[in-house]
């Protein structure tokens, strides 16, 4: 639970390094402007606090990030926490979808390949996992772009909306069967593997010996002593994966043009709107902490046996 | 008790699984042919020929088609391997030599050191790799060499999490206490004593780190900020791959299903090795 906190403390860190590896550094956006003298370098460094020793603008720089104080866009000077709120529920509404795909189908297929250990649907099933984690997510997206938007026709090649249509649910979906097919298969192949390997570790225990020694029918023994104890685990994993969430976000979006934060991500790189890159990466690694503060919190609830040091 | 296996055994649990030969056979020729490619290729992978932009695999001798320049897939195919295998292998060592030096300190020494290295990897463990290396590679000047060291520099933390272990475990047994004893000092024990009984799982881990480092790079140069054009690598040969994928799909397909094909190998291959040295799989 604590270990959260030196995260956030090494988090900030790095980020406050990153800013003054940033080419020009914090004072870049100013010197973009032409009739900025060098006087007025040195007065807005001295406002802002630059000319200070570096221990001290780090503290003040830590105490606005912690206030939520994210800076403002070198591009269009509006606050950088506002940007990343405007493109956050494009992202959320992806990535929720993509998560669910994840966890249901890969329960499914890694609880049924070892349950069914060495029959063709176990072979089947994570040789294909392999192919799933070994396939780069952006090229499978052009895949898909080319059968079913290009080829079948079945849904569009990209964006959120049909351009100049009021939205519509069914609109919204269609966009979105791409992006999160792409997302949520390409998780599935993780998940599937964790299940498969977390179930046979069980089957593989004393207790479940018993249970069939005691003449339980094998159902009973899968819902109630098998599943119950190998799915705890994958509580960890649900944390551990939102990192790479967002990282197979950043990389759909740009395939399939959805306005979300990864999107908006690469925008900012391409402009060098260091402010923003710097906010969505702060914003990001947070959420990666919470997300596992999270699990850990849920593992400790799910299973007795587990206390919250 | 299982008993412990020798190097032939190992051997030979690998070569009969038959997904992890056939992914050490993909491995051989992948890397036969990219270090060939300047003789394998039929043509200049950088040459221009604008009058046949877009050539349909098989029209003018293009075996695999051309691209929006005119350029000879296959050649670049080829050429790119070159690129894309060498940034993956030396990651995969970047990864291993940072990933022991600070896993087996940690692991030695313990204590302050142990728990300031520790966090140093979970800060990096909690920062979502893509939008970090993209930030990295945006800020420095991307070319080869950066790009291998800043995903070489993303990667040692897994490998260093096993080495800290095995050394924790490690580091009270009797042989470690026998030669401590007879005087050897803290690096020879680890070099000499602690190290090589966590080869197997590093080695495992350096054959799957190639994997993802040749997917990273992959990531990085297709989304514009990995190796610069002109020279080729997979990932870049797809940038901008998605506004004509529709009408010339034989520019997208290939390189991806050879990214594919190399990260599967390496994968399977890694995953074979990890079975062929656990001694708690049966030997059969």
């Amino acid at each position: 639970m604590l270990q959260a906190i030196p995260l956030l403390i090494g988090i900030s860190l790095a980020g406050f390094v990153l800013l003054r590896l940033a080419p020009g550094g914090p004072m870049a956006v100013y010197a973009q402007n032409p009739n900025m003298t060098e006087a007025d370098m040195r007065r807005i460094e001295k406002i802002l606090g630059l000319d200070q020793p570096v221990h001290l603008q780090y503290l003040k720089w830590a105490a606005g990030m912690a206030s939520g104080e994210l800076g403002f866009s070198y591009r269009t000077g509006r606050p950088v926490g506002e940007i990343i709120s405007e493109r956050v529920p494009a992202t959320l509404q992806l990535m929720g979808v993509a998560y669910v795909i994840a966890v249901v189908l890969g329960l499914f297929t890694g609880i049924v390949s070892a349950v069914r250990r060495r029959s063709i649907f176990d072979y089947f099933a994570t040789t294909t996992a392999m192919v799933g984690l070994s396939v780069p997510t952006f090229w499978f997206g052009l895949i898909v772009i080319l059968v079913f938007a290009g080829g079948l026709r079945w849904i569009p090649s990209g964006g959120m909306a049909t351009l100049g249509m009021p939205f519509s649910l069914w609109d919204r979906f269609i966009h979105m069967i791409g992006p999160a097919a792409v997302l949520g298969l390409w998780m599935t192949a993780t998940w599937s593997r964790y299940a498969r390997s977390s179930v046979l570790e069980v089957v593989g225990q004393d207790y479940i010996r018993t249970a069939h020694a005691k003449g339980l029918r094998g159902r009973t023994i899968l819902l109630r002593h098998t599943l119950r104890n190998a799915l705890i685990p994958l509580i960890t994993l649900a944390g551990l994966e939102f990192r790479n969430l967002f990282g197979g976000a950043l990389v759909t979006e740009t395939v399939f043009s959805w306005p979300g934060v990864g999107r908006l991500y690469l925008d900012s790189l391409n402009y060098q709107d260091y402010s923003v890159i710097l906010g969505l990466l702060l914003v990001t690694s947070v959420m990666v902490i919470l997300g596992s503060l999270l699990a850990d919190v849920l593992y400790a609830v799910a299973d007795p046996r587990i206390r919250l040091g | 008790m299982a008993e412990p296996l020798t190097r032939s055994k190992v051997v030979r649990r690998f070569v009969r699984n038959r997904l992890a030969t056939a992914g050490a056979a993909g491995v051989l020729v992948l890397v036969t042919l990219a270090t060939f490619a300047p003789w394998v290729a039929p043509r200049d992978p950088l040459y221009i020929d604008m009058n046949h932009k877009f050539a349909r695999p098989g029209e003018a001798g293009f075996v695999l088609g051309a691209d929006e320049l005119g350029r000879d897939v296959l050649s670049r195919l080829l050429h790119a391997g070159r690129v894309s295998l060498a940034v993956g292998l030396v990651t995969a060592l970047i990864a291993v030599v940072v990933g022991s030096v600070i896993g087996a300190l940690a692991g030695y020494y313990g204590g302050p050191l142990d728990a300031l290295l520790m966090r140093f990897a979970d800060v990096l463990l909690s920062m979502p790799t893509i939008f970090l290396l993209l930030a990295l590679a945006a800020f420095l000047k991307p070319t080869m060499w950066t790009i291998t060291l800043i995903i070489g520099l993303n990667s040692w933390m897994s490998v260093a999490r096993m080495v800290r272990g095995q050394v924790l475990t490690l580091k009270e047994q009797e042989f470690v206490l026998a030669a401590r004893a007879a005087g050897a000092g803290a690096g020879r024990l680890i070099v000499r004593q602690l190290m090589p009984n966590a080869l197997a799982p590093v080695l495992v881990a350096a054959t799957l780190t190639v994997a993802t480092a040749i997917l990273l790079e992959s990531s990085l140069s297709y989304l514009g900020y990995g190796i610069q054009p002109p020279t080729a690598s997979w990932g870049n040969m797809l940038n901008n791959a998605q506004s004509y994928v529709l009408y010339a799909p034989w520019v997208a397909v290939y390189p991806g299903a050879m990214i594919s094909l190399t990260v599967l190998s390496f994968n399977f291959a890694g995953d074979g090795l990890r079975d062929a040295l656990d001694p708690r799989l049966g030997t059969e």
